[in-house]
């Protein structure tokens, strides 16, 4: 069985570190589909709008376009060491990269149909059926939380409102939001922090590095999928915390 | 329909002519058209990702009650009133003046304001003075002068029920008993109401009556009202609940029967719920609990609810703001029963979007200001460019009960 990645930038951090988790197990992945979405060819846009506007010195329109890029990215709390993304762009030179269209795209579909059987780390956003129909893949899902308890949205933020532990979660992609079969699961230990940036940048960066254990195990036959117990009710899953409950958990942290 | 369009272009040009009142109409047509957004490849609108801190949430109810107070001070006899764009105050309305009783005194406890308990007062004194020889009130409005109605009666119960807790003056429970009388001599052997019913056929939203006389046979122990309550909650659940959670015979006209307006399918879900709290029946709650999940679905997936839906819940209409304020409360009281914290999330950001609605950033008169419209936008089929009174006592009673879940869900997420 063949192992991949997809992603839609090779700077994605996340999916930079499923690669070097992947690599510290001693899986080289046979291949990466470097997909373009939508958002990656707007972005891309409206950086060659903003080179333009630059460069005939239109200022103020330039940070009119910037604005609506939609704010800062925070940078990362937690990341790879510089000798980690030193073995990660070493080993970026050497595996074949295969660029494709969006990742439902029917050419995209097509392309994974030809790479055979494969277990597949996925980081590109929401699949459609066609693509999780496709019988020779298994794409990977990583969840910071438990499962099948905190499905859905802002999962760490709802464990950490509810005190309960924080678990990283590789689950197979299905058609239900955070539905599919278990791989593995292992709770996090977290250090106490003191706000929600820091609990969500560990927690995924803790739940990035079980992708290449999960991987492993797999191809090893050491861990196989196990089912979810859904009671499929709406109401038994998470939404987007209302912000006066995110203001309030963010004071429960910083008191602690 | 010709009727309807005519009604429709009068309303209009009339509002476009004053000031305070064009200021109203545009202001909703340029957020409106402003909000619309595709969300899962469907047009949704409105939309406003607007959220509102406490403080803003704390002003929206003290808006809110000011124009109630206000309503009451309109009409003189102690009742309240609704307003409407094009023919000002209407006289006053029974129905909700009673029901609006419970609303002031959870106000005036929870922020500590015992002078609104004089409003309340006055209002239970001069509905005392109005109730039927029967033991019913009448529906309508005043001016109206119906025979008294069944549902009409229930929601007055309410406020007696209220006022005899607070004041322990024996009158309001003798009103109270008096109608409760009523509405058991004249409910039907299968568990429904036809005689006396608004347009004389049986509703399921009778089990907003079921609960106050439950609240009566709490107080009394007079078997036969807790009897004729649960026979009415059977007659829903078996007979008109269907599997998904929708009911038959919910809607308020014969008409559109086939796909209730949410004010009438939150009154029946509320009701259910109340009543099933009280008889801590599992069945009833059960059966509430059904349908306002799948309000709940419908919220989480659309971002905003239709005022209609039909028996696959397929919504129509524009936004029926007094329905999304009885769905949020509905949500909360659920989360104090459950204590699922999703039901709270999803009240309050219900919650932002009914203070949107009430927050026009328009110059506005007294008759307007803190009210919230029958419809969003304020020309919607739902009440029509009116500022009914059971609106903004249902988004006011919303945000004293958001108060108090918010409170215990941080407590709770606190000493867990």
């Amino acid at each position: 069985m063949k192992t991949g990645l997809t992603t839609h930038s090779l700077a994605n951090k996340d999916f930079r570190e499923q690669l070097y988790s992947m690599l510290q197990q001693g899986i080289k992945p046979d291949f990466i589909i470097l997909h373009y979405s939508g958002r990656y060819r707007f972005s891309k846009a409206l950086g060659f709008i903003k080179r333009v506007l630059k460069q005939y010195q239109l200022k103020s329109l330039s940070y009119i376009v910037s604005r609506n890029k939609g704010g800062t990215v925070p940078a990362p709390i937690y990341k790879l060491s510089a000798e980690a993304e030193k073995e990660v762009d070493t080993f970026l030179s050497l595996v074949k990269i295969i660029p494709a269209n969006g990742i439902n795209s029917a050419s995209t579909i097509a392309l994974i149909k030809g790479l055979g059987y494969a277990i597949i780390a996925c980081n590109s956003g929401k699949l459609n059926a066609a693509v999780l129909n496709l019988s020779n893949a298994i794409f990977l899902n990583v969840h910071a939380s438990k499962l099948p308890a905190y499905r859905g949205m802002n999962n760490v933020e709802w464990t950490l409102w509810e005190n309960q532990d924080i678990y990283g979660t590789l689950h197979r992609i299905s058609k239900g939001i955070d539905e599919g079969d278990i791989l593995l699961q292992e709770k996090i230990e977290t250090p106490n922090f003191q706000t929600i940036a820091e609990y969500r940048a560990y927690s995924f960066f803790k739940s990035n590095e079980l992708m290449g254990k999960a991987v492993k195990g797999y191809l090893d036959k050491k861990l196989s999928f196990a089912k979810q117990e859904i009671s499929g009710k709406p109401i038994d899953q998470y939404y987007v915390m209302h912000p006066i409950l995110k203001e309030y958990l963010a004071k429960k942290l910083a008191g602690r | 329909m010709l009727k309807g369009l005519l009604r429709y272009a009068r309303n209009f040009s009339v509002s476009l002519l004053f000031k305070r009142e064009r200021n109203i109409v545009l202001r909703d047509f340029f957020r409106y058209s402003s909000g619309q957004k595709v969300i899962n490849n469907q047009t949704i609108n409105p939309w406003s990702d607007k959220i509102y801190n406490e403080t803003e949430r704390s002003e929206a109810l003290t808006k809110a009650i000011n124009w109630l107070l206000h309503s009451q001070a309109s009409m003189g006899d102690g009742g309240f009133g609704s307003y409407r764009i094009i023919t000002g105050w209407t006289t006053s309305y029974p129905e909700t003046s009673g029901y609006i009783i419970p609303t002031l005194l959870h106000y005036a406890e929870q922020v500590q304001k015992n002078e609104i308990l004089t409003n309340a007062i006055r209002c239970g004194d001069w509905l005392i003075t109005i109730q039927k020889t029967s033991g019913g009130w009448q529906g309508e409005y005043m001016t109206d002068n119906r025979a008294e109605v069944v549902f009409n009666t229930g929601q007055i119960i309410r406020g007696m029920v209220d006022l005899y807790k607070q004041t322990h003056d024996k009158k309001y429970l003798d009103s109270a008993v008096k109608a409760c009388d009523w509405l058991c001599s004249i409910q039907e052997d299968e568990g429904c109401w036809k005689k006396s019913a608004f347009m004389g056929v049986p509703r399921v939203y009778d089990s907003y009556v079921d609960a106050p006389l439950l609240q009566v046979y709490e107080i009394t122990k007079n078997e036969l009202y807790k009897q004729k309550a649960l026979k009415n909650l059977n007659w829903i659940i078996d007979k008109k609940q269907l599997e998904n959670g929708w009911f038959e015979d919910c809607d308020n006209t014969i008409k559109h029967n086939n796909r209730p307006i949410l004010h009438t399918i939150a009154y029946t879900i509320d009701g259910l719920l109340e009543s099933g709290l009280l008889l801590n029946d599992k069945k009833v709650l059960d059966a509430a609990i059904k349908s306002a999940d799948k309000l709940f679905e419908l919220f989480s997936k659309h971002k905003y609810l239709n005022g209609r839906f039909d028996r696959n819940w397929k919504g129509s209409q524009d936004i029926i703001c007094t329905g999304c304020a009885q769905t949020a409360i509905i949500w909360l009281k659920l989360y104090k029963l459950t204590k699922n914290t999703q039901y709270l999330n999803a009240a309050m950001k219900m919650n932002d979007q009914l203070i949107f609605i009430q927050d026009r950033q328009v110059s506005e008169s007294a008759n307007t200001k803190g009210a919230i419209s029958g419809s969003y936008p304020v020309w919607g089929r739902y009440e029509a460019f009116n500022f009914p009174n059971w609106a903004t006592k249902y988004f006011a009673d919303s945000l004293l009960l958001e108060k108090e879940c918010l409170q215990e869900a941080i407590t709770l997420s606190n000493t867990k």
